[in-house]
């Protein structure tokens, strides 16, 4: 009998989505037994306290371990990885969700909705989105991602028996599930190509192969780990809503409860962008030449549609949906910088653009409960005078959406703006 | 080699033929005299009431949303039934967590009644 | 031995088929039946490729995809009969309450 190789397993690692998904386990059983269906309120609460105590342990790992600019301690065969990267990202989920779940707790009860299910689900997907974070193999990013998607289909649908609620989480599923085949077709024609699901074996493989350059046929096995990144691609144009792969954004914002609009507009953005920035700077930094052109194309596409359609929209979700589009193409830009100061960058823009939509939503939640009706944009008309304090924010989030001011929004935007001169200089020209 | 698979090629053009020889025998020599009885659908059976493409309760398919969900747990049993001798404790300990949480599923979904029929 | 190419092109050409499904049909069942044809285009491929590697990546991936699919089309069908109850329709068409 052959003897079988443990790897080398280090909870430390997968602490704080261990943390998470545990606490979300059993928050569900908890909710269902001991809270009566008038109180859920306090399945909010705990579920709160979840996201804080995973805090706490991200904070004991972060100090514990030491994780500083350079750390990278991978462990479970390399196919999560703790580096500061992944914790910083870590923390702007637990924002995120921390955000979402305070807002929903009012939000829930006003519309009927309040159900206990809503607090677990969005801590799972939180874990999901850490998951992608910290993950460095084809097969863990899969898992991220579906775990994250599947959870915000019945979050999406979560205003059941509203028709527009379950049309959307309908619409969401099926484009959803549709991209999770490119993205598993992707994955096997890049293991067929490189024989590895291995991000840092990728990289390996393609680094081996002599230089990839344009108008020269690569051998067979680069060119199916070609195909396979493209459709890998496709399937993350997808899950992000780049152009022209964005159709489905607005119907599901506007279909699905606003927290949730919320939470998915920041948190799949962060969370699959940061996943595709590890695929292309660790698997497929040898492919450059390809993949740069054709980010560039898709970000300059994705930031003139998502701008234009936002200013037609007169729904506000719609409108903020459309904004999301355009803020994906200048992540896009972020990331085609390809370096040390475009991730840093990337990090910095998602928390200014995640603290900047998820406020523009709670205004709206806000407005809702004051009895205002908030879907047109005609319904602001006149806002200052009735909520003054509400129309000053909801003023500054636009402003800081549209990358005016704050100072970080416009820090981040013209930071990802100077790498794309760089990127420009350097590769292009 | 492809040549191994020739068997197979017969059985398939075997199995084609049988039946339609039988078919076509039984339809050129085989008397035929319909009387209303032979042409009901069961001989000695009640009447089908409805066509047979008529909807059926939606509790079928939450049972069939279940069974999904816990047929396919089995995709990961089979293999670890395999070496768990080789995998020793370690495995236990991996498949417990597993099964903790399929579990916890099991318990939630049976507390909110999805297994009751009515 | 069958050459791995063969399976890689039919998987390809059941990759093909459950795309054109998922573009053209309009029941929400078939486009289901459709994505799932995908996914398992994809498992074949992964397996195939797995033997002539030999290794297991591939294979364990099939496994998790498998899981995947499963736990998706059991969210898709609870959708389907909310909207059918609402409805009483699977056609994607008639789904379309939201546009703007």
């Amino acid at each position: 009998m052959e003897t079988i190789l443990f790897p080398a397993v280090d909870l430390g690692v997968i602490a704080p989505m261990f943390t998470i998904f545990t606490w979300a386990s059993v928050l569900l059983l908890v909710d269902v037994f001991l809270i009566p269906s008038d109180s859920k309120r306090f399945t909010g609460y705990l579920a709160l306290a979840g996201v804080l105590a995973t805090g706490i342990v991200t904070l004991m790992i972060q100090v514990g371990r030491a994780v500083g600019p350079g750390t990278s301690i991978p462990s479970f065969s390399g196919m999560v990885v703790l580096d500061s990267f992944g914790l910083t990202i870590t923390w702007i989920f637990l924002i995120i969700a921390a955000i979402t779940i305070a807002i929903s707790i009012n939000y829930l009860p006003q519309h009927n909705i309040e159900l206990g299910e809503f607090y677990p689900l969005i801590l799972f997907a939180t874990g999901g989105m850490i998951l992608l974070g910290q993950s460095t193999n084809l097969i863990m990013i899969f898992l991220g991602i579906e775990l994250l998607s599947i959870t915000l289909y019945i979050l999406t649908a979560f205003f059941y028996p509203r028709f527009t609620s379950e049309e959307a989480g309908m619409k969401y599923l099926l484009l959803g599930a549709f991209a999770a085949g490119f993205f598993v077709y992707g994955i096997a024609l890049i293991y067929g190509g490189a024989g590895t699901v291995d991000l840092l074996e990728i990289g390996a493989f393609i680094a081996a192969q002599p230089a990839v350059v344009p108008g020269v046929l690569p051998s067979p096995e680069v060119s199916l780990v070609m195909i396979g990144g493209g459709l890998v691609l496709v399937a993350f144009g997808f899950k992000v809503a780049l152009v022209p792969f964005h159709m489905w954004t607005p119907d599901v914002y506007e279909g699905s409860p606003t927290p949730v609009a919320a939470f998915m507009s920041v948190g799949t953005k962060g969370a699959a962008f940061s996943a595709l920035l590890r695929v292309l700077l660790i698997g497929l930094p040898g492919l450059q030449v390809f993949w740069v052109p054709v980010l560039g194309a898709l970000a300059a596409v994705t930031m003139i549609v998502g701008n234009i359609g936002a200013l037609q929209q007169t729904n506000v979700k719609r409108m903020l949906a459309y904004s999301s589009i355009g803020h994906a193409g200048y992540i896009l830009l972020g990331i085609m910088a390809a370096n040390e100061r475009g991730t840093e960058g990337f990090l910095f823009y998602i928390l200014a653009y995640a603290l900047a939509n998820l406020g523009a939503f709670a205004v709206l939640i806000a407005l809702e409960k004051r009895g205002e009706m908030a879907w047109s944009l005609d319904d602001f008309a006149g806002l200052w005078r009735r909520q003054p304090m509400l129309a000053l924010a909801m003023a500054i989030f636009m402003i800081s959406l549209a990358g005016v001011h704050p100072p970080q929004a416009f820090l981040a935007s013209s930071w990802s703006l100077r790498r794309r001169g760089k990127v420009g200089r350097g590769r292009w020209c | 080699m492809l040549q191994d698979y020739v068997p197979i090629l017969v059985m398939f053009l075997m199995s084609l033929f049988v039946p339609l020889f039988v078919i076509t025998l039984s339809a050129l020599l085989g008397p035929r005299r319909s009387t209303k009885r032979k042409l009901a659908p069961y001989e000695s059976g009640m009447d089908p009431i409805g066509p047979a493409m008529r909807r059926f309760p939606v509790k079928f398919y939450v049972v069939a949303m279940l069974f999904i969900l816990f047929d396919i747990e089995t995709i990961f049993f089979f293999p670890y039934a395999l070496v768990f001798r080789e995998l020793g404790l370690y495995g236990l300990g991996v498949m417990g967590v597993f099964l903790v949480l399929l579990v916890v599923g099991f318990v939630y979904e049976w507390k909110k009644g999805a297994l009751r029929w009515e | 031995m069958v050459p791995i190419s063969y399976y890689i092109m039919l998987s390809a050409a059941l990759f093909t088929l459950g795309v054109l499904g998922v573009l053209i049909r309009r029941n929400a069942i078939v486009v289901f039946m459709s994505v799932e044809l995908m996914l398992n285009a994809a498992n074949l491929a992964l397996v195939a490729f797995a033997l002539q590697r030999g290794g297991i990546d591939g294979q364990v991936l099939v496994f998790f995809v498998i899981t995947v699919a499963a736990a998706e089309v059991a969210v898709g069908l609870a959708l389907l009969v909310a909207i059918f109850r609402n409805k009483r329709t699977a056609d994607v068409d008639e789904v379309n309450q939201l546009h703007g």
